[in-house]
């Protein structure tokens, strides 16, 4: 924790939520289990997983009749007790967020306070969604988010001091990448590549008669036209909901976004060298020139190693950038652990995002047996560091000309 | 048949020598306009630091605005060049002046105490919401404008320093006149300036 913030102890948060988070680690501790209903739930995944593998290895050895029939035994083993799985686990997820989290945030606001470098007094002031997420446009004006109508969870805003701020854990494996123009004229020339060769294929098997077979390949139906409509309906709804439950338990890219303490009026981004083009969007000299930006090398090295820059000001950018923020920046990168951060500057705001490989702010299973206080401290720990981030990047600093 | 390898290589030689001496020459002015135009960022922050002293200054009587106004009349300004016009060493100068001015203002503004209003005495014209918080703002703003444009221009005059003075470059940068780019350093002038109070402080 940065020396001039001060938040609550942990012990003496615990005592607030202990109660309840020892109740939802009894109640979830079969999850985690071969015993009981985790057996009775786990027995028929484990199956499910063996029949589809023994599938596959007949398919692989000329028995697909047999493969076939493994596959939907698999499939009708395992499903359902996936399903349910992740039923009890969303709602003591749900349940998590309000007993456990819900407190501790409140907490934090009730006496996290940090005092700026300018001798000032900044309190918290802050509220907690745990379905909600930063606004669409507010996510979009980061420019480097790669899809900002990607699903969010555990939003936080508020602010602190005078500084405005927004928080929320940006499920990045979601993320629907656009493709480019480039892309999309190179899947078109597979396609027709692709076409070519069946036609060639179909001309050398049956002669000046291919365009008969040809018909007859496009018109040919599968088996699931024989599917009634109300079973692919259900069967497409329960897909999504098995998509959304998955998606909310992926990895996290927290997204941390504050009103920036200096006026500016032009663009800038730091963007990871260890790129991760599903969460975060690069750049090329070409397509940043597209955008009015060109390459910007900055002094620090620490910064220079872990991030490409672009500005569309070079003078302004180093004015947003002053050696104390890079550092700050720096320092920062190496606590989170992550080398896939990337921050910006645009519309008078700062934007900060850290890509991590695993779920935070969010319900796991107490394997620790110890009443849920390692998983509730972790997660505590978390939230006082992203709320720092504030008070760490001085943005309640407000000695320039912005008031 | 006998090849005339000696006109051959020879040829060749100037060939690749002129290819050389194009595309160095080439880069090294690049660079150097480069270095060229993040100077006039500094120009533009300097510009802006010495118009708010001014008018800080304007707005300020007697002692306070004599002792400002001698000191940034004991900088190169004084022989009526403009900022653009001076040499590197000089806007330094220029700077370090510009400092002791707002640290003048500032003691004078900070007289009713810190975080209070200016002394009436030495701001007669300032309404009441001008007060020190806005004039640290504002010195604040310049200081921070001008530590971005000089690190925009030393980062490109090294950028074409070490280009000049890199072999073989070194061998034609300098007949080709290409000069060195003095970096914009923030040293302590005004231990280096002796400025002359004698008769404004009385």
């Amino acid at each position: 924790m940065h020396d001039r913030i001060s938040a609550p102890d942990f012990d003496t948060v615990w005592t607030k939520i202990e109660k309840q988070a020892g109740e939802l680690s009894r109640s979830t501790a079969w999850m985690g289990s071969w015993s009981g209903k985790g057996l009775l739930l786990g027995l028929p995944a484990v199956l499910g997983v063996v029949l589809i593998f023994v599938a596959l290895l007949s398919f692989f050895l000329g028995a697909p009749l047999f493969g076939l029939l493994c596959v939907v035994v698999g499939l009708a083993l395992m499903v359902p007790s996936v399903m349910v799985g992740l039923r009890h686990h969303k709602a003591a997820s749900d349940q998590h967020a309000q007993e456990v989290v819900t407190p501790m945030i409140e907490a934090l606001a009730e006496s996290m306070s940090a005092t700026s470098s300018t001798g000032q007094e900044a309190k918290l002031q802050a509220s907690f969604d745990p379905q909600g997420g930063i606004p669409l446009g507010v996510l979009s004006r980061s420019g480097f988010i790669r899809d900002p109508k990607a699903r969010q969870e555990d939003f936080i805003s508020g602010t602190f001091g005078d500084t405005q701020f927004m928080l929320s854990d940006v499920k990045w494996q979601s993320s629907e990448v656009e493709l480019s123009d480039e892309s999309k004229a190179r899947l078109e020339r597979k396609k027709q590549r692709e076409e070519r060769a069946n036609n060639r294929r179909l001309r050398e098997e049956h002669g000046r008669h291919w365009r008969y077979y040809k018909d007859r390949q496009q018109r040919a139906g599968s088996l699931l036209d024989f599917v009634p409509d109300s079973v692919k309906n259900t069967v497409q709804e329960k897909y999504r909901e098995f998509e959304a439950m998955t998606e909310e338990a992926g990895p996290s890219m927290v997204m941390f976004a504050a009103d920036f303490h200096k006026d500016f009026s032009s663009t800038t981004y730091l963007l990871p060298r260890k790129t991760e083009p599903q969460a975060i969007r690069n750049f090329t000299e070409d397509s940043a020139a597209g955008d009015g930006l060109e390459p910007m090398e900055l002094e620090d090295p620490g910064i220079t190693k872990r991030f490409t820059g672009w500005t569309s000001d070079q003078v302004e950018a180093r004015y947003l950038l002053s050696p104390e923020l890079m550092l700050a920046i720096s320092d920062v990168a190496d606590r989170m652990g992550s080398e896939r951060i990337a921050v910006s500057f645009r519309g008078s705001w700062m934007y900060f995002a850290v890509v991590l490989d695993e779920d935070r702010f969010s319900f796991k299973l107490d394997t620790d047996d110890d009443g849920g206080f390692t998983v509730a401290k972790a997660i505590y720990e978390d939230l006082v560091t992203f709320l720092s981030l504030v008070e760490h990047f001085n943005l309640n600093t407000r000695i320039w000309s912005k008031a | 048949m006998n090849i005339p390898w000696v006109p051959i290589v020879a040829g060749a030689a100037i060939v690749i020598l002129v290819i050389w001496l194009i595309s160095t020459y080439n880069r090294l002015v690049k660079s150097r306009n480069s270095s060229t135009e993040a100077v006039r960022g500094i120009d533009v922050a300097l510009e802006s630091r010495f118009d708010q002293i001014k008018a800080q200054a304007d707005a300020v009587s007697g002692i306070v605005k004599k002792e400002v106004d001698m000191v940034l009349d004991a900088t190169a300004l004084r022989t009526g060049r403009t900022i653009e016009q001076l040499t590197m060493q000089e806007k330094m100068q220029v700077n370090a002046a510009m400092e002791n001015a707002e640290q003048t203002l500032m003691n004078a503004a900070a007289q009713a105490g810190p975080g209070r209003l200016a002394s009436i005495e030495n701001y007669p014209e300032m309404q009441t919401h001008t007060n020190v918080e806005l004039l640290q703002r504002t010195i604040n703003e310049a200081e921070e404008r001008l530590q971005a444009a000089r690190r925009v221009y030393n980062r490109s005059a090294t950028v074409y320093n070490t280009h000049r003075q890199t072999f073989p470059t070194v061998l034609i940068a300098a007949p080709m006149g290409f000069k060195h780019h003095e970096l914009f350093e923030l040293t302590d002038q005004r231990k280096k300036i002796g400025y002359n109070l004698e008769g404004y402080l009385d």
